[in-house]
């Protein structure tokens, strides 16, 4: 075991020896992490590195098979989420676990006021009330947490480990739905806490994050620790190279090589939306007459805040949501009247944003999520029954061209790691050889190999022939990948613009509305 | 479902059995004022459920509509629907068989059983298409206009027999005529008959179906997660739909395996709605935990406590309602392990 360094006090925990193996998989093997008192530590790894099944373990979500864990120096044993809490532990997990329809206060204070008298609610509201305004963590807790940003529910999460009187704050890939201001505030919430005295850990694959925000870091190689240094003593290359092993990557995709190919293949017109109004469930403009060409050989990137419309738009063209006027016409045809399994049969191929809502079946198994949407294709059934050896040898070979790890045919989709996951899905959509390929953030949860693979996997689609639209909160990404970048706002898109007009100042200065010419 | 599953799944199931049964004997002892009683009621329960030939062929009776209507409402959870409509559809199901079965005179006696059971299963069908199709199109929710439906299925069968499907002959004891055919027995002693058969293939066909079809597939997915099956391509109203059809259509056999049989009717009762077997089968499906399979022992073991209710009531004294508290702990008791995890999850 290696504390961080010599002269930390006693490690409000140390993680020894903790082993977990699922099956035949070994997730973790023998990994010893000790975390001081108010430290803010990150752990770093590939996808299906182990990160989060230690956090679980750490939480009482699971229970190792070996090792064990000390707070303060004391041997506790969990087992359930609620002795960790109790012993101060407390988790927000990759994906959130709230109720949607009862309020932010509701959400926070319940099953904490268990031994205590039961709350009413105008006291829990007060109560969390100053709770937020104490941690910084602005919030309206009489919000019904089906109505929050993704940003707000994570407050949401947090107040309710801090509510808990959590010491130990786990937040699993804390700012991967976050947009970049969102992501700010939480970063400095999570400074305010760890100045309080919380001991903070995050999962994260951005090694600026890291950099910037961590005092520790551990960095986990399949299931096994490979270093946990001070983060002053280490840099980004060092980091990324331990990640990877051996042959270590650049951590920076090469997207040196962005060449259009638009209007290579004349008789193909690819995606035409034109004038497209969609509205949400209680009349709200979502996307407003937005207008959009995506030429075969060509990525267009949509870039804005969260919630200006980028998915929605996607949605619309996928047939997810009902466009209330426009057309859209795919290669000169109209997708206006047709279902979603037509406009797949057209050639549309979806990376949706939820992985977890759209994307997945997560308690099936893992060979049935990687034909859904294909299962009705000879290849994959006969005579009304499918062929389940086919399935199995599809999810082998996808596994193996898209390095899915951790893959055991008749697992659970939910067996995969976040970011494996994802992957199953990329390679999915990518076998039909869309003639439209839509991808919402389609690499939110990626370790940065995988990142990189996404991306060339995206070019060499567009390469193909393929219209290629992409939508991305990070706007470095949307950069980096398009061949042209349409900024929407409220829903309108405010610009097209041309890989050389398309500077991160301008488009960021669109994103906002600051640009106002 | 593996192995293991299976597995974790029985003893859980065994677990609240267990529990069950001890709370329900504490409930003996404390209304007989008598420590002794759970053991003498329990003896005679078992006798009555296993105890001799008899006691098998009165589960086994038993069991019989608890099959299909087990998996009926089995498949309707699998698409994520709550099929408590059951009841109602196993009625009107049973009606129709009745029905066909006395009217089609002339007819030789294997072509009456066969129209006589598809007459069921259309009849049952339809009282679930209502429910399905109202939910998909208006967004009425199923479980509240199935239990509407089955107060309406409850009171148009009784009137129907009572009215225009009236034997003349039965008097005061209103009901159909005795039907033209009867599912061939399959003891000369003991009153178990085809229709068993029926029952258990019908399980192990829709336990495969579920597992390895398209249709099941599809069912599977929207179930478990419609939003993906949608962007998928999945028609989702359309899958849900035609679970409720099939959910609907086995519940309607279910009707019909007992008028069809040589026990215990041959006729519809005017006041025999489901005879709570339909009620019963959301008992056993969700005893199963989902499994299709699961349905074979839950069907059987809810057959058991049926048969040994009666024994029990005769040879001990103890109500045989005691039994309906049991049962009712028991699905308290596996629903608390089957919901609970699921809420965390949210
Ligand atoms: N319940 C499970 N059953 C089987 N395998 C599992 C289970 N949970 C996790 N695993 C496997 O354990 C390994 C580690 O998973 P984990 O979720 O900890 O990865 P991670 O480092 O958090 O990855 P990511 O960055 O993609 O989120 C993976 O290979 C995963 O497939
Ligand atoms: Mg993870």
């Amino acid at each position: 075991m290696t504390p961080p360094t010599s002269d930390t006090p006693t490690p409000a925990v140390t993680l020894r020896g903790i082993g977990k193996t699922f099956g035949t998989l070994v997730a973790l093997n023998d990994v010893s992490v000790a975390l001081a008192p108010g430290s803010r530590h990150a752990i770093v790894g590939e996808n299906g590195a182990g990160k989060s099944t230690l956090m679980k373990v750490l939480f009482g979500g699971l229970r190792p098979d070996t090792g064990e864990i000390r707070l303060d120096d004391k041997p506790v044993r969990f087992s359930s989420p609620q002795d960790a809490i109790r012993a101060g532990s407390g988790m927000v997990h990759q994906h959130f676990e709230l109720i949607p329809p009862f309020t932010v206060a509701e959400n926070v204070v319940l099953g904490a006021e268990v031994g205590e008298a039961v709350l009413n609610g105008s006291e829990a509201e007060r109560l969390v009330g100053a709770l937020a305004a104490e941690s910084g963590l602005p919030i309206d807790p009489t919000a019904r947490v089906e109505t929050l940003s993704v940003a707000a529910q994570q407050r949401t999460e947090i107040l309710k480990a801090l509510y808990r009187k959590a010491r130990v704050l786990v937040l699993d890939e804390p700012t991967a739905t976050l947009a970049p201001s969102e992501a700010h505030d939480l970063w400095a919430a999570v400074h305010r806490l760890s100045g309080a005295g919380t001991t903070v850990v995050f999962i994260t694959h951005k090694l600026s994050d890291v950099m910037e925000h961590a005092q520790f870091v551990t960095v986990l190689r399949r299931g096994e620790r490979i270093l946990t240094t001070s983060v002053r003593e280490t840099s980004a290359a060092e980091l990324a190279r331990a990640m990877v092993g051996d042959g270590a990557a650049s951590p920076v995709a090469d997207t040196s090589s962005v060449v259009s190919r638009a209007a290579d293949a004349p008789g193909e017109t690819g995606l035409q939306v034109t004038a497209l109004t969609v509205r949400g469930a209680r009349g709200e403009t979502l996307v407003d007459a937005a207008t959009l060409t995506v030429r075969p050989g060509e990525i267009v990137g949509l870039a804005g805040v969260d919630g200006s419309g980028q998915n929605d738009l996607i949605e619309a063209i996928a047939g997810l949501r009902r466009a209330e006027r426009g057309t859209i016409t795919l290669n000169g045809k109209s997708l206006d009247a047709l279902s979603v399994a037509q406009r797949r049969m057209a050639g549309i191929g979806y990376v949706p944003e939820d992985r977890h809502h759209r994307a997945m079946v997560l308690t099936q198994s893992l060979e049935e999520n990687a034909v859904l949407g294909r299962h009705r294709e000879p290849a994959f059934a006969s005579g009304g029954f499918l062929k389940t050896g086919a399935l199995k040898a599809f999810l082998v070979e996808k596994a193996a061209a898209f390095d899915v790890r951790g893959v055991v045919a008749g697992n659970a989709a939910r067996s995969l790691s976040g970011g494996n996951q994802q992957k199953l899905v990329l390679a999915r959509e990518l076998s039909r050889s869309p003639a439209l390929l839509l991808a919402s953030q389609p690499t939110r949860g990626l370790d940065f190999g995988a990142t990189a693979f996404v991306h060339d996997a995206l070019k060499k689609e567009r390469d193909r022939g393929a219209a290629v639209l992409v939508q991305s909160l990070d706007l470095a990404e949307v950069l980096a990948l398009s061949d042209r970048v349409a900024v929407m706002l409220a829903g309108k898109i405010v610009a097209v613009l041309d890989k050389a007009d398309a500077t991160e100042e301008r488009v960021g200065a669109l994103m906002t509305g600051a640009d106002i010419r | 479902m593996n192995f293991r599953n299976l597995l974790a799944g029985i003893s859980r199931a065994a677990i609240a059995l267990l529990v069950a049964l001890l709370l329900g004997g504490i409930v003996i002892a404390v209304a007989q004022r008598d420590a002794t009683a759970p053991i003498k009621a329990y003896s005679a329960l078992l006798a009555g459920a296993v105890g001799s030939p008899q006691a098998w062929a009165n589960t086994l009776s038993r069991t019989m509509p608890l099959l299909l209507t087990g998996i009926g409402v089995s498949v309707a959870l699998a698409a994520g629907l709550f099929n408590i409509g059951a009841e109602g559809q196993l009625a009107v199901g049973g009606l129709a068989a009745a029905t066909v079965g006395f009217a089609a005179k002339g007819v030789p006696a294997p072509l009456v059983l066969i129209l006589a059971l598809t007459a069921s299963a259309v009849g049952g069908a339809v009282w679930a298409f209502l429910p399905a199709y109202l939910k998909e199109k208006r967004g009425a929710h199923e479980v509240i206009t199935a239990i509407l439906l089955n107060y309406v299925a409850q009171n148009v069968t009784r009137y129907l027999v009572a009215n225009p499907l009236k034997d003349p002959t039965s008097g005061g004891n209103q009901r159909t005529p005795e039907v033209l055919a009867t599912l061939p027995r399959l003891s000369s002693q003991y009153d178990v008959h085809a229709g068993l058969i029926i029952a258990v293939l019908a399980v192990v066909l829709v336990a495969v179906l579920l597992a390895r079809s398209v249709w099941g597939y599809e069912t599977r997915m929207v179930g478990a997660g419609s939003g993906a099956a949608e962007a998928a391509g999945i028609p989702v109203s359309t899958v849900r739909i035609r679970a409720m059809l099939a959910s609907g259509a086995l519940c309607g056999l279910g009707g019909a395996v007992l008028v069809l049989g040589v026990v215990p009717f041959k006729s519809f009762p005017a006041d025999f709605y489901g005879a709570g077997y339909g009620f019963d089968g959301l008992a056993v499906a969700l005893l199963a935990g989902g499994s299709p399979f699961g349905v074979l022992p839950s069907a059987l073991l809810f057959g058991a406590l049926g048969a040994g209710a009666e024994q029990m009531d005769f040879d001990a004294g103890v109500p045989k309602q005691i039994v309906a508290v049991v049962q009712g702990i028991l699905i308290v008791a596996v629903a608390a392990r089957f919901v609970l995890p699921r809420w965390r999850k949210k």
